[in-house]
């Protein structure tokens, strides 16, 4: 008789369980059954840190009620820090030796803005959502809300400047071994990306004073978690919104170019800036578009658009004038030079 | 045709037996009386070299004779199961003179025996397959008789019976001897076509074989030949009605070859049923004429020396195949060469720089390798096969230019429930990439470039051959291969057998920098429940339900139990103990395999007489190496570790529970009317002299029973439900951090 050496995960403080087990009938005795599967969530200990970083471990097994392709046997958060203290580990115990998918992301948390502030516990959510506990075991379905932190940029529109509110993301596909402890550094890639809009120095740009700048956005608020084992980002589809970030403190007259910068998920731009000027009711609508091209978010990648911008080897001539007392036209001294 | 009859019964009754010799009798010098005769069975010699120390060619298991009268009526009829060697049975016989016939290793001799009631009856008796394989069920169908005997003298002098077997046999040896060193060739496959898939039992040869010709003026090198003999209406093949005579033949099988390079040569070996199917005349005058038949057949070497006639006049054969194929005479005799059997050997040729080519590599069997298109039965083929080049007068090659990437995986081939390695040939004329397509929806489908699966562990993921979803090479011709996960669906009962479907993944390729990608599938089965119910197991104590699953294809066929003359402690144990658990048996017999047992018993595979690491000590014509094999190396030592057992050997209870899952529709699988083995042993010598015995039990009638350790049977394998992964030590470490560089973009958003 074999001794059973069930997998158990002891919760620090907030243990919020959903077990996916199966029930082992017909089974030998002696013979395994499969651990139950349990989400561990712990209070995070170091306060400084504004985000939360998660792994969820996934693997191949055909003996489950669901029958997914990929089952999520372990979340937990990744809490410890290395020894040097430079960055966060993570440690795997008692663990069947076979192969897994191992997922580790990280999404902004307790961000505040406001009275308010990003928890990023409640952006991991679960496709399809239904009472039974044992369907939320299904690692393709699990997917990352985005929307609170489109909501916090809307709300604060400094806070792109001020916090990390990227998502980041690996997914490794590894066999463990008996008996050893393997290790592997994990760089987890930013999956997010930004968009600056630069809209130049406003009094250049425009001809009145402007009371407000609306950026309208239909964006994607969700993303799946797992990559195709390819880096891929699969956007949610049904979860495109209207986003509006509304601009209404300038600083005109000063010479200093206004840029707007939004964190997104990576998906083609579609959109407008709407500018309205002080004083009326007259506004300006500028689709958000490159040209020949429509201007696209990517991951990792930071897209600066130059609203009318200058394209190279070109430049633009404009009237250089004086400020009113600043300059006289005169004629110099009557001197004459003499020739002898 | 399984209808049963109740059982002939005979009884045996003390003998004086006259003086018996193997030539028949003209007149008998003294009528014999009734009585018991001791039998014996000569299975022909082979002509060629025997290949194997045990010529499992020659077993004979069972027996069924007839005395037939002169005017054939039946005197009378007996079979008997025959153990060991010489081979020989004891029959009742009456008095008189009479002529024996045998039929040895039928399938179901009850059901002939009841059938046949007089010699026009035998003449008629035919065994048909299901199964390209089937001419070769682990022994071979024989057949034969004597002239007219009387009985001997006395008990012991026996009668011989020779007797032949139905079947020819191939063994064919591919090598590749290219003239340009640089050229190289891999083969994708090797096929046989038109296998006959049935037989006469008993020999006929008496129809005649007219010759046939179809020849113009001038001769027509494409359409024109002359046979010295059609194809023989004797076969069991032949009808006059083309549309039948095709329906009995399989016209497609994959020969598994076996070796790693064709330089040093790939091997295989097939077994099939006769097939007449003519002989080209090569009568030649001296000297040679244009109008001789050797001339209208080989027209480009009559005119040459008898050793270049010699040495060429294979290149023909195909074409002169083709020529003769449907054509018929009045009386449709030929129906003809088109039925001829001939392997395809497919494969990547690549010559020089810029040659590269598909090709196949079509060669006619026969009693020769120009003229004749005829396979006998009782005859040994080797063939070997030499491929020097592709060479435009061949005509037994094809071939089309090979300007794109190619993946030659065979898309119908379905893989068994268990995990697989399936060898596929690829050629590119550029730097390539394979990948699986949306492996989160396919996790079980792996791609590498190494046979045995080798897992990529954490720490370590670039290391050379590792498993995974991306592969990518340079330009040329290799093998990569397909892993499959093992695939075992979780179901509440047998009942839902059926309900579940195989599971597909597709896999992608191309060139790199090409936007043109090419797909193939993959299709796995998946496992079947079958439920052992014990009410009061008397070893354990307990009330045992034993869940497992099994697998449907048999890989592998006709294997040896193994362990043939080995004893143990625990083998001993097994006999009782060994009943029901067949997981527990195949890791005990792992254990007696490859480690031994107390008090200085050795294992059955030492180091010190076999080579290789593990079970790859354990021959692979056993039945235990072949299970194992279907198991996973998960931690990447190279071989399968008892912890890593799986699916392994059924016990002799589950083999019956799993009869009666059978015969309740509940799982299907190959040959499941052939005799399995299972994995609880019987009695075994412990001084090592005597072969020892193991159960088995008779798929087709749930029949159990001992049989010699040597005996080559089917197995199957199993997997226990939930079965036990290995123990849960494992562990993974690590620093987690984010790469914060940045991309950057420019773009001008215009105002306008």
């Amino acid at each position: 008789m074999r001794n059973t050496i069930f997998m158990t995960m002891v919760a620090a403080s907030i243990v919020a369980v959903t077990s996916c087990s199966k029930d082992g009938s017909g089974a030998i005795e002696g013979e395994n059954v499969p651990a139950p599967v349990s989400f561990r969530i712990s209070a995070r200990s170091d306060a400084s840190q504004t985000s939360l970083t998660r792994l969820y471990v996934a693997e191949r097994i055909g003996e489950h009620d669901n029958g997914e392709d990929l089952h999520c046997c372990l979340a937990e958060d990744i809490t410890e820090v290395s020894s040097d203290g430079s960055s966060l580990a993570y440690s795997l115990t008692g663990m069947t030796a076979q192969w897994y998918k191992f997922a580790f992301i990280s999404v902004p948390d307790a961000v505040r803005y406001g009275d308010d502030a990003i928890s990023g516990a409640q952006m991991f959510l679960y496709d399809g959502v239904t009472s039974l506990p044992e369907a939320k075991c299904d690692f393709n379905r699990i997917y990352i809300d985005f929307e609170p932190v489109l909501k916090a940029q809307k709300a604060d529109s400094t806070l792109a400047r001020t916090a990390d509110l990227h998502i980041y993301r690996k997914v490794i596909d590894r066999w463990l071994l008996p008996d050893v402890t393997l290790t592997e550094d994990v760089l987890m890639q930013r999956i997010t990306g930004r968009l600056e809009i630069d809209m130049g120095i406003l009094e250049d740009q425009f001809p009145h004073e402007i009371e407000s700048i609306t950026l309208t956005l239909n964006t994607p608020e969700q993303v799946y978690l797992h990559d195709q084992s390819a880096g891929e980002v699969l956007l949610r589809g049904d979860s495109y919104n209207d986003h509006v970030f509304r601009y209404d403190s300038f600083r005109w007259n000063e010479g200093e170019r206004f840029i707007i910068r939004v964190d997104l998920l990576p998906e083609t731009v579609n959109g407008n800036i709407t500018v309205k000027y002080n004083g009326t009711s007259e506004s300006a609508v500028y689709p958000v578009y490159a040209g020949n091209d429509y201007v696209t978010v990517k991951s990792n990648t930071r897209t600066v658009v130059h609203f009318n911008g200058i394209e190279d080897g070109f430049y633009e001539v404009r009237y250089a004038g004086f400020l009113d007392g600043d300059a006289i036209v005169g004629v110099d001294d009557d001197v004459w030079d003499d020739q002898l | 045709m399984a209808y049963i009859r109740h059982i002939f019964i005979v009884s045996l009754v003390a003998v004086m037996a006259a003086a018996c010799s193997v030539e028949p009798l003209p007149e008998p010098s003294v009528p014999a009386g009734e009585g018991d005769v001791l039998i014996s069975f000569m299975p022909a010699a082979q002509d060629e070299v025997v290949t194997r120390a045990e010529d499992s060619d020659s077993r004979i298991e069972n027996a069924l004779v007839f005395a037939f009268a002169s005017d054939g009526r039946c005197l009378a009829k007996q079979w008997s199961n025959i153990e060991g060697t010489p081979a020989q049975m004891y029959m009742y016989l009456p008095s008189g003179d009479f002529y024996l016939y045998a039929v040895c290793n039928l399938l179901d001799p009850e059901t002939v025996m009841n059938r046949v009631e007089s010699l026009g009856d035998l003449q008629e008796e035919a065994v048909t397959i299901t199964d390209i394989t089937g001419a070769f069920k682990g022994n071979y169908i024989m057949s034969g008789n004597t002239g007219i005997v009387q009985k001997p003298s006395d008990r012991k002098s026996p009668v011989r019976i020779p007797v032949t077997r139905l079947a020819a046999q191939f063994n064919l040896r591919l090598v590749f001897a290219p003239l340009a060193s640089t050229d190289q060739l891999q083969i994708s496959k090797v096929s046989v076509h038109n296998v006959p898939s049935g037989s006469w039992v008993l020999q006929r040869n008496s129809s005649e074989r007219p010759s046939l010709e179809n020849v113009s003026s001038p001769v027509n090198p494409d359409t024109d030949f002359v046979l010295s003999h059609v194809g023989s209406a004797d076969d069991w093949t032949f009808d006059r009605a083309q549309g039948n005579m095709e329906r009995r033949y399989f016209t497609q099988g994959t020969i598994q070859m076996s070796g790693t390079d064709i330089k040093d040569g790939l091997e295989g070996s097939f077994s099939m049923f006769e097939n007449r199917r003519g002989i080209l005349d090569t009568s030649i005058s001296d000297p040679a004429l244009e109008s001789d038949a050797f001339a209208v057949n080989w027209p480009q070497l009559y005119l040459r020396t008898e050793a270049e006639r010699r040495a060429y006049a294979q290149l023909w054969k195909k074409g002169l195949a083709d020529n003769a194929a449907g054509i018929a005479d009045s009386h449709s005799l030929t129906a003809g060469i088109g039925y001829a059997t001939y392997l395809t050997i497919e494969g990547v040729y690549m010559m020089g720089q810029n040659m590269r080519r598909e090709v196949t590599y079509y060669v006619y069997l026969g009693n020769d390798n120009f003229s004749s298109f005829d396979v006998e039965r009782n005859h040994r083929y080797n063939m070997e096969v030499t491929i020097h080049t592709i060479d435009q007068a061949d005509t037994r090659v094809d071939w089309e230019d090979l300007s794109t990437m190619k993946v030659y995986y065979d898309e119908e081939a379905e893989l068994d429930a268990h995990c697989n390695s399936v060898q596929t040939l690829l050629y590119s004329p550029g730097n390539w990439e394979v990948w699986v397509e949306n492996p989160d929806d396919t996790p079980w489908l792996e791609l590498s470039l190494s046979g045995d699966y080798k897992p990529m562990f954490l720490g370590s993921p670039g290391t050379d051959g590792t498993a995974g979803f991306r592969i990518e090479g340079e330009a040329g011709m290799r093998y990569i291969y397909i892993h499959t996960d093992e695939y075992v669906p979780d179901l509440g009962s047998p009942e839902a057998n059926n309900s579940v479907s195989e599971r597909i993944g597709t896999v992608c390729y191309r060139r790199k920098g090409s936007a043109q990608v090419s797909r193939f599938t993959v299709t796995q089965y998946p496992a079947q429940m079958v439920i052992l119910h014990i009410g009061y197991d008397v070893h354990t104590m307990k009330e045992v339900r034993d869940t497992f699953y099994i697998e449907r294809l048999l890989e592998k066929k006709h294997l040896k139990w193994g362990f043939d003359t080995y004893w143990s402690f625990d083998m001993d144990d097994m006999i009782a103990s060994g009943q029901w658990d067949g997981l527990s048996n195949t890791r005990r017999l792992y254990d007696a395999a490859l480690v031994g047992d107390k008090w200085g018993i050795g294992p059955a595979y030492p180091e010190s007489e076999y080579s290789g690491e593990g079970p790859d000590r354990i021959p692979d014509n056993v039945a235990l190496r072949y299970i194992l094999e279907k198991n996973r190396d998960r931690n990447g030592n190279g071989y399968i570790d008892r912890d890593e057992i799986m699916w392994f050997m059924p016990a002799i209870n589950e083999m019956e529970a799993l009869y009666d899952a059978k015969g309740d529709l509940l799982v299907q699988f190959d040959n499941s009317d052939e005799y399995f083995f299972s994995s609880s042993p019987s009695s075994a010598d412990p001084n090592g002299i005597t072969y020892g015995y193991a159960y088995y039990i008779k798929m087709g009638n749930g029949k159990t029973g001992l049989a010699n350790r040597l005996n080559e049977y089917n197995v199957i394998a199993c997997r226990r439900t939930n079965a036990w992964k290995g123990p849960q030590t494992a562990g993974g470490e690590g620093t987690v951090g984010k790469d914060d560089g940045w991309n950057e973009e420019e773009v001008i958003m215009p105002k306008e």
